[in-house]
């Protein structure tokens, strides 16, 4: 596993509502490598319904843009001459209330297999978790039809996992007893890990989504799970992976990159009022499944 | 509406006394099953399938949780709701004929007379090829024999659903095979609400529109649900060499053997 | 082959009905086609006919040497059976109340155990099927008949009598006691063992409580039921000979005691004999009467 691998989330960005909450406005970004990308973006905004960003607000839950050449995306041709491949906007609510939309930029190729899935409850309609829309790559076809044939229950696979948890859920080698109902094929199309995490909705719905991806590509090259502190403490490194260390826990919270002043100050903000952030190359993206935060992600890209 | 929730399965438990305690086999199942559907129960042994088909059957019912069938609660065991057992317990020492008309008696006696109840009769052996074996009792004919008499004795009864109970696991493979083709083609003509217990990967891909697929017990609850959506007329054949047909025999047997384990870590 | 060593003229016929009948199949076959069917007639032979044969052989034998140990107090088989054949020529014939012929006396037995086991029948089936139906029922009278089973018949007796007041009823009497015993518990145990299929059939098709117990209890249990009535009507014939000899009247049991006090032991062999062959064919009728009943799926 090289420091350089190539990681499966390759550039993330935010975006908040505009002081009149009619547009939303550009509030930072990480995109590494890809450096037009990086030079339009800031100057962009998008109206509601409008774009990737506009479209997960018009939803009120998280978009999957399996093929950047879609109509609704402006930044097509820079996205793919970065190598990105898809893309997917997940909207933070609080309440009815819009916080953010943060949008992450992937990259698979076939040396590197990814795959990103959305799925999706809606409690009055059926008691299923099934799938909204995916981006598969090249991970072949079985996989993918598979995923669209298949409905979960609460607390069954990863996304049911995720689910009755309310938290994010790493399942770090998929295999026989990992858990992972689709272990079998994906083991075959080279994934081998994946990361879920619930998402806020406005309108009442489960959103759960999922990155797999495969050894020789890390979906990012570092994960962080921070929970809130207890009895006003700093926030807490639950759980996470890193790409050369591996697992992660509460011990290892100190060579975390937001281990700074800045960056603990950071995730102290984000935990409290749900509000996205970017460091560096670092992501921070609230957990608010039920409209308040439980948790924040931290994505090093 | 109605049509797509015909059967609705809402909250149920199901749970026993025993002399170690309460023995929880099922949890929480929700499941609705659309009118003319083919719905395959699976899991392994000892997870509540056939109780849940009981509680279907109105043989049981449940500690918590209701069920409906065409929007009336199902308050007890009825033709509407024909059975078909494992053991296809027929009446030994009544002929085909009459273990069918038996049923087709119950279900339309008040309001048809005699010729017109034995015609009923005759057209469900009929529908099963089975016109030779009319006046032969079930211990002269052979066991795939005896489970069609069995399916027609229950179609006989014009019922809404038609629940079965793994039926075809005490016969050999080709007999097997031949009474999953003939249900199948009776289903299509029918029209028929189907919820079948099965153990057979291939039997319940081949059959179904959706595969329910159930977790381990005890307090065993619905894991996944697979939509089966391969084209119709199935044939058997041509089926076994479709990608997706392999694509969804394989996605049942990972979850049916990719079961054990329960490790993950949280991120 | 069964080597005639005795003289006596009953043993040498029956040794040379048995030489003839293997003779026959010996000889050395003359071609293939007949030699194959009587391979099959000796193959018959020495499976099915001999073995009975030579057991009764063996008993006639032990017989004689009883008879001859005895000095003659026990009849050889060749002096009772030439009383049999006087006895069975005139089987009907009436000379009074206590000497009456053979046929008569079997008669009044048979009589007396079809009544009682008649009456068995009617109180102990249907009491089955309740025992057997409702578990508080089984529970209440389980005790009771587990106490009252081992209880020999005959220790009925002298109950029958009093209440009663007469031989012949006291003996009915014993007889309803013995019989139904088995006719209650294996009903009762056939109405449990129903299979519960049968049961979810007449749940799922919403059955009438009528057409449950005549289409599926009634021919359900029947079996069990036959099974109930062979071992009452065989304990009932053993137990009307021992009820007869104690009480008197006309009957097998009766005669058998009359002719002891005569010291008629010719007449007394002939009786067990007599006794025994009635017996078989009772039991013989009653399993041809199960068969006809029993039904592929129930015998197993």
């Amino acid at each position: 596993m090289m420091a350089a691998a190539r990681t499966f989330i390759r550039a993330a960005e935010y975006w908040v509502p505009s002081s009149d909450g009619s547009l939303l406005e550009f509030g930072g970004g990480s995109f590494g490598d890809a450096s037009r990308l990086a030079a339009i973006t800031p100057q962009l905004c998008f109206g509601r319904g409008e774009g990737l960003p506009g479209q997960a607000w018009e939803n009120g839950y998280p978009v999957v843009l399996p093929q950047l050449d879609h109509s609704n995306f402006r930044r097509a041709d820079a996205a793919r001459a970065a190598g990105l491949t898809c893309g997917v906007a997940i909207p933070l609510w609080q309440g009815t209330q819009l916080r953010a939309v943060v949008v992450l930029f992937c990259g698979d190729d076939e040396q590197h297999a990814g795959a990103i899935e959305l799925w999706r409850n809606v409690p009055e309609v059926s008691p299923d978790m099934g799938l909204v829309d995916g981006y598969y790559g090249t991970t072949g076809d079985t996989f993918e039809f598979i995923s669209r044939n298949t409905q979960f229950r609460r607390g069954t696979g990863l996304p049911g996992l995720t689910w009755e948890r309310q938290a994010p859920v790493f399942l770090d080698n998929l295999g026989k007893g990992s858990g992972f109902l689709r272990a079998d094929s994906a083991v075959r199309v080279g994934i081998n890990r994946a990361y879920a995490f619930p998402c806020s909705t406005n309108d009442g719905s489960v959103c759960v989504m999922a990155f797999l991806s495969a050894l020789a590509t890390p979906i990012a090259r570092r994960i962080e799970t921070w929970q809130p502190a207890t009895h006003n403490k700093s926030p807490v490194l639950v759980s996470g992976f890193c790409d050369t260390t591996g697992v992660l826990g509460p011990a290892q919270a100190a060579a975390s990159p937001l281990a700074t002043p800045q960056g603990q100050a950071l995730l102290s903000r984000a935990l409290a009022d749900g509000a996205p952030a970017i460091t560096g190359s670092v992501l921070l993206l609230p957990i608010c499944p039920a409209g308040h935060t439980t948790a924040v992600v931290a994505l090093q890209l | 509406m109605n049509d797509s929730k015909f059967i609705q399965i809402q909250g149920v438990e199901q749970a026993f006394k025993t002399p170690k305690g309460r023995f929880v086999a099922l949890q929480g199942i929700d499941l609705t099953v659309a009118k003319g559907e083919f719905v395959a129960l699976i899991g392994h042994s000892g997870c509540g399938k056939s109780t849940l088909l009981n509680l279907i059957a109105g043989l049981t019912r449940p500690t918590q949780g209701t069920l409906l069938c065409a929007n009336r609660e199902i308050a007890g065991p009825g033709p509407d709701r024909a059975m078909v057992f494992q053991n296809h317990s027929l009446l030994p020492w009544l002929t085909c004929f009459e273990n069918i008309y038996l049923g087709v008696e119950r279900v339309f006696g008040r309001t048809e007379k005699k010729p017109q109840l034995q015609q009923r009769t005759d057209d469900a052996l009929a529908l099963v090829g089975l016109t030779h074996a009319t006046h032969k009792r079930p211990g002269e004919i052979s066991g795939g024999m005896k489970q069609r008499v069995g399916i027609a004795r229950a179609l006989a009864m014009e019922p809404k659903v038609l629940l079965m109970d793994e039926p075809f696991g005490a016969l050999d493979a080709l007999t097997r095979a031949k009474l999953q083709d003939e249900l199948l083609a009776i289903v299509q003509k029918t029209q028929s609400t189907v919820v079948m217990v099965t153990h057979d990967v291939d039997e319940a891909v081949l059959l179904s529109d959706k595969i329910v697929m159930m977790t381990n017990g005890p307090a065993a609850t619905i894991g996944e649900v697979l939509s089966v959506k391969l084209p119709c007329p199935r044939n058997r054949v041509e089926l076994a060499e479709d990608r997706h047909y392999v694509m969804y025999r394989k996605a049942v047997i990972d979850f049916l053997y990719t079961r054990q384990g329960h490790v993950e870590k949280a991120a | 082959m069964v080597s005639a060593v005795f003289h006596s003229p009953l043993e040498q016929a029956r040794a040379d009905v048995a030489a003839s009948r293997s003779t026959t199949a010996a000889p050395i076959p003359t071609s293939p086609r007949s030699g194959s069917m009587l391979r099959g007639v000796l193959n018959y032979t020495v499976l099915k006919v001999l073995p009975p044969l030579a057991g009764l052989a063996l008993l006639v034998l032990l017989w004689q040497i009883t008879s001859i140990k005895t000095a003659g107090s026990i009849p050889t088989p060749a002096e009772t059976w030439v009383q049999a054949l006087q006895i069975f020529s005139d089987p009907f014939y009436r000379n009074g109340p206590n000497d009456q012929g053979i046929g008569w006396n079997v008669l009044a037995s048979l009589q007396r155990v079809a009544v009682g086991f008649g009456l068995a029948a009617l109180v102990g089936i249907p009491a089955g099927f309740a025992i057997g139906r409702f578990a508080f029922l089984g529970r209440m009278f389980n005790p009771l008949i587990s106490l009252l089973r081992p209880v020999s018949p005959l220790a009925w007796l002298p109950i029958g009598l009093l209440v009663f007041k007469g031989a012949n009823p006291a003996a009915i009497w014993t007889i309803f006691i013995c019989s139904i015993w088995p006719m209650v518990i294996n009903t009762a145990v056939g109405v449990q063992r129903v299979p519960s299929d049968y049961m979810n059939v007449a749940k799922v098709l919403n059955l009438s409580e009528w057409k449950i117990l005549t289409k599926i209890l009634f021919p359900a249990v029947l079996p069990y039921m036959l099974t109930g009535v062979r071992l009452a009507v065989s304990t009932a014939w053993l137990v009307i000979v021992a009820a007869e000899m104690l009480t008197g009247g006309v009957g097998v049991g009766f005669w058998v005691w009359d002719e002891w006090n005569n010291l008629n032991v010719k007449n007394i062999v002939i009786a067990i004999f007599v006794i025994g062959i009635v017996g078989l064919v009772l039991e013989f009728a009653l399993i041809k009467l199960a068969t006809a009943f029993t039904f592929e799926e129930v015998k197993s």
